[in-house]
């Protein structure tokens, strides 16, 4: 048997066992009081509810979306109504069709 | 208590959101044709559209006939101011004359309105006066002129 071979089969049964870090527990614990401790993102508090409100707020967003929508096409309604019911009077009424800045001429 | 004022946040957030989008997206304004936004805003028939359109097609001359006595009568004012002769009786007289165009062309329109009017719906009718009768250019004949 030679160097090499005596060398190798130490390295078979050679157990290395490193001793813990100083303060190892401690520092762990530390670590997950302070991820508790530390405050949510803004929008992550919004965003996240409960599991029963999940459902009610899910609904709640869709009923808002709904909401908004429907406001804002009959605010655009509105506007379009009165835009062109003034277009409409400016081109048949004789004072304002002949006024400098009319759009509305006989040619 | 929190987690519903986190709801109603988020609700008038989005909310919000789906309005201005809404409002950006969806073009106002859009339409330019008088007789084609009628059509669709009153729901005519296509038998309502062609009285109206006969209305119009009657009007036309009158409302021609209308324009060019009031650019003329504003030209003779702004030729009487121009020329400093105010307080005449030539320019009391393009005056009155203008009031008394501004009456009957108001008078004219509003009838042409009514007219209008009288093919629609009922309701749809005074919904159409609602709407335009306020937008004539004046609604007493005692009214200051626009001389430009």
């Amino acid at each position: 048997m030679n160097d090499h071979d005596r060398l190798s089969s130490v390295l078979k049964t050679w157990k290395h066992e490193p001793s813990p870090a100083p303060g190892f527990p401690y520092s762990v614990w530390s670590r997950i009081s302070a991820e508790a401790a530390a405050p949510a993102p803004v929008s992550a508090n919004v965003s996240r509810f409960p599991f029963p409100l999940s459902l009610a707020a899910s609904f709640t967003v869709l009923l808002a979306v709904l909401a908004g929508a429907g406001a804002g096409l009959a605010f655009n309604h509105s506007r379009t109504t009165d835009y062109m019911a003034a277009s409409y009077v400016r081109s048949i009424d004789p004072f304002q069709m002949t006024a400098p800045a009319s759009p509305h001429t006989h040619s | 208590m929190k987690v519903v004022l986190r709801l109603i946040l988020l609700a008038l957030a989005v909310g919000g959101i789906a309005f201005g989008l809404t409002r950006l997206l969806a073009h106002p304004h859009a339409k330019t044709d008088e007789m084609a936004w009628m059509k669709t805003e009153f729901h005519l028939t296509p038998a309502q559209t062609a009285a109206i359109e006969k209305i119009h097609e009657a009007y036309a001359p009158v409302c021609m006939e209308h324009c060019r006595r009031i650019r003329d009568t504003r030209a003779l004012l702004q030729s009487i101011e121009t020329a400093g002769r105010l307080n005449t009786a030539e320019h009391a007289a393009a005056l009155a004359e203008m009031i008394r165009l501004k009456g009957i062309c108001h008078d004219a329109t509003q009838k042409q309105l009514e007219d209008v009017a009288a093919q629609m719906a009922p309701a749809e009718g005074r919904r159409f006066l609602a709407l335009t009768l306020p937008k004539l250019s004046d609604q007493s004949h005692d009214g200051p002129i626009d001389l430009r």
